[in-house]
């Protein structure tokens, strides 16, 4: 059993890294509601509800409480605590009390109005409790439940956090677990764990979850190793990446493999690459999908330097003087410039896929993981684990049956994890009403030497 | 002078490393490579001689069967680490570094320490620019878990006290990204863990096997105000995947 919170203190350190700036992703966590935002000023956002603008963080330390007033959002020391609001009268049961809508005299016009004149959380749940017949013959449990449930209703206060992957992970399980193929939290750790992930090793990632299980990888790996993602089609879909605000040191340690290029990779075997030579000396690139200055930069300057030689100085001219051809060779330039990064970093990826020492294998996919493990086996260096998640019992049992005829791997484990939340309050201790049912299935295994026949 | 490491692979045995010999499942062991020493197994005796020099991953051939040699990951490290108290089993190990967002130049805070068998999974998720501080109130199982972190390469990341942190404190102000306490009464060092927590925020967590203690731990957390105080349960369920025949009956004489 565990329990994990955080400190709402502040100091007036100014590392950039705990400042909320703009254009950082950020959370925004109203009790069990989290969303995340890229914060760009004045422009408004829908949080529960309600609509604001995000300026108002900008500058404040993340996790960092706010209040919305007409639109704004102001920083808030803390939370009132529900019993702050609760007065000596109290019940003893709910015997003589009737569920009735007359029970509050407040209209949902009063309370608006209320708002709308600028009163603080705290004096709109005080008039709410004046106004109720009922709230002085509820026991003191109840009166705090009641406040709570009104607290979540008409105070808008929530708190900045910055993305990772745990808090991506509990937004998405939420809201869109199909998105991560229902990857539940204590799964994912499991993932990490048994996959060894640290500093310094490289991690293959099959992820067709959003780019979840990607992005918990660069996390733990800090920026230091490797991590490969294999993808269907031609570019992989990672928002959650994208969310995670990595530097760009980390996503220039992230290569994209599409599933297509495997068979080649396969026959790839001895052959030397020229642009594998090329590469050698030049600039470290960026992550393949974006544009990389200096690759633009080389490109149009070889495109000018080809014109110069070859063009008469007429029509040169004209070139430069329309602006619809401007821009047409400007996209052509790009799109040159992105294609050759492109194979450039599919080039270092087989490069080092071929030199089979992958430290860890992780397969996280909508696919059949059992052509997967069998394929991408072969790259990873002896005693090394492979983590095989599947929301499904069969695809996991399948691939441990398979796995262990062709005699591969040692110390298997098909496992499953169970996770159970708990309210912890004094005479009000239970377990969370609602459990969740499925966080999938983990195959782990650890590869061994192949024996030479 | 041979550098075992939990921090990074290596390829070859050496002496000194700590290695996991792997006989069958459910049957492990964590030997230390010494020249001239000799491992009884059921499959008949193991020199250690045989094993330096051979690739991790290896079969390994004894007189009356044969076994693998594989490098210690802090997993295997804790499937078969000598107890010298009840340690924390992969499972929660892994819910646990996940809570605390665990990741590299994390610093962390620890005690007790026990058998280390969560420190050595702490340390290779906050390596190389992270550090664990780690607090043990016995003498002797603050010297066994320095000693290991030294075998296995990890004391540039790790700094073992022997103290009570419930009655004397951690001694430690706004350092830690996150707090570990598996303590009997943790309430008594939660107000000097908060201290030892960053000023600008981090992440605690408390592990107890009973109800009560942690109805005491999450009041303590509510008053030193703290926030998102969540209380979670994780079992594991191991399978046993056979594929089985179901004769089918005959319904005649």
């Amino acid at each position: 059993m565990a329990t994990s919170s955080e400190p709402m203190c502040v100091d007036e350190r100014k590392t950039s890294n705990v400042t909320i700036k703009e254009g950082d992703q950020a959370i925004l966590k109203k009790g069990k509601t989290v969303r995340i935002f890229q914060i760009r000023k004045k422009r408004d956002i829908w949080l529960d509800k309600i609509k604001f603008s995000l300026d108002g963080a900008v500058g404040h330390y993340y996790g960092s409480t706010f209040v919305v007033k007409n639109g704004q959002m102001h920083k808030v020391q803390k939370t009132f605590k529900e019993a702050e609001v609760l007065g000596p009268e109290k019940g003893t049961d709910n015997r003589d009390l009737h569920d009735l809508d007359s029970n509050q005299k407040l209209s949902r016009e009063d309370i608006e109005k209320m708002k709308k004149e600028g009163a603080k959380g705290q004096e709109i749940i005080e008039q709410l409790i004046e106004n109720s017949t009922t709230f002085k013959g509820k026991t003191e449990y109840a009166q705090e439940k009641w406040v709570k449930k009104k607290k979540q209703k008409h105070v808008a206060e929530f708190t900045v956090l910055k993305p990772n992957t745990r808090l991506m992970c509990q937004m998405y399980h939420e809201k869109s677990p199909a998105k991560i193929l229902n990857i539940r939290m204590d799964t994912l750790a499991q993932i990490l764990t048994y996959g060894n992930v640290h500093a310094f090793t490289n991690v293959a990632v099959v992820d067709t979850c959003s780019g979840l299980v990607v992005g918990a990888v660069l996390e733990r790996l800090g920026g230091y190793g490797k991590v490969f993602h294999f993808h269907p089609g031609e570019r992989p879909a990672r928002p959650i990446v994208d969310n995670l605000n990595f530097p760009q040191e980390f996503l220039d340690n992230l290569y994209n493999f599409p599933f297509c290029e495997i068979n080649s990779l396969k026959s790839e075997e001895g052959k030397s690459d020229d642009l594998i030579d090329n590469s050698h000396g030049d600039s470290v690139p960026s992550e393949g999908d974006s544009l990389s200055d200096t690759a633009v930069k080389q490109c149009t300057d070889s495109n000018t330097e080809t014109n110069t030689g070859g063009e008469s100085t007429e029509s040169q001219d004209k070139d430069n003087t329309d602006p619809v051809a401007r821009k047409r060779k400007a996209e052509m330039s790009t799109r040159e410039a992105n294609k050759i990064l492109y194979s450039k970093r599919l080039s270092e990826a087989k490069e080092l896929l071929l030199k089979r020492n992958i430290d860890c294998l992780i397969i996280a996919s909508k696919f059949n993981p059992t052509p997967l493990v069998t394929t991408l086996i072969e790259y990873v260096a002896p005693s090394r684990p492979i983590v095989v998640y599947s929301q499904y019992k069969e695809a996991v049992m399948d691939a441990y049956a398979y796995l262990r005829e062709i005699g591969c791997l040692v110390n298997y484990r098909v496992s499953e994890t169970w996770l159970r939340e708990y309210q912890i309050l004094p005479m009000r201790t239970h377990p969370e009403i609602q459990m969740s049912a499925g966080g999938g299935y983990l195959l782990t295994a650890t590869t061994i030497v192949k024996e030479q026949k | 002078i041979s550098s075992m490491s939990l921090a990074k692979y290596h390829d070859k045995v050496k002496e000194n490393d700590t290695v996991i010999l792997y006989l069958g499942y459910d049957n492990t062991h964590a030997i230390k490579i010494k020249k001239g020493s000799v491992f009884q197994t059921r499959y008949g005796a193991l020199r250690h001689n045989d094993i330096i020099g051979t690739t991790y991953g290896s079969r390994v051939h004894c007189p009356k069967g044969y076994l693998y040699i594989l490098y210690p990951t802090p997993e295997l490290w804790t499937s078969n680490l000598p107890h010298r108290t009840q340690i924390l089993y992969t499972t929660d190990i892994s819910v646990v570094s996940f809570q605390l967002d665990l990741k590299p130049g994390a610093v962390v805070v620890e005690s007790g320490t026990g058998s280390a068998s969560l420190s050595h999974s702490i340390i290779r998720s906050i390596l190389p620019d992270g550090h664990l501080y780690t607090f043990e109130f016995h003498k002797e199982r603050a010297q066994k878990a320095e000693e290991e972190f030294k075998d296995h390469g990890l004391s540039d990341y790790v700094t073992v006290t022997h103290k009570d942190v419930c009655q004397f404190g951690f001694d430690l102000e706004d350092v830690a990204d996150a707090v570990f306490l598996d303590l009997p009464v943790p309430w008594d060092a939660i107000p000097s863990a908060k201290k030892a927590l960053k000023k600008q925020g981090g992440r605690i967590c408390s592990f107890s096997p009973c109800i009560e203690q942690v109805q005491k731990s999450c009041a303590c957390f509510a008053e030193l105000g703290f926030e998102e105080i969540s209380t979670k349960e994780c079992l594991v369920r191991n399978f046993d995947v056979r594929t089985i025949n179901l004769p089918n009956p005959e319904f005649f004489f």
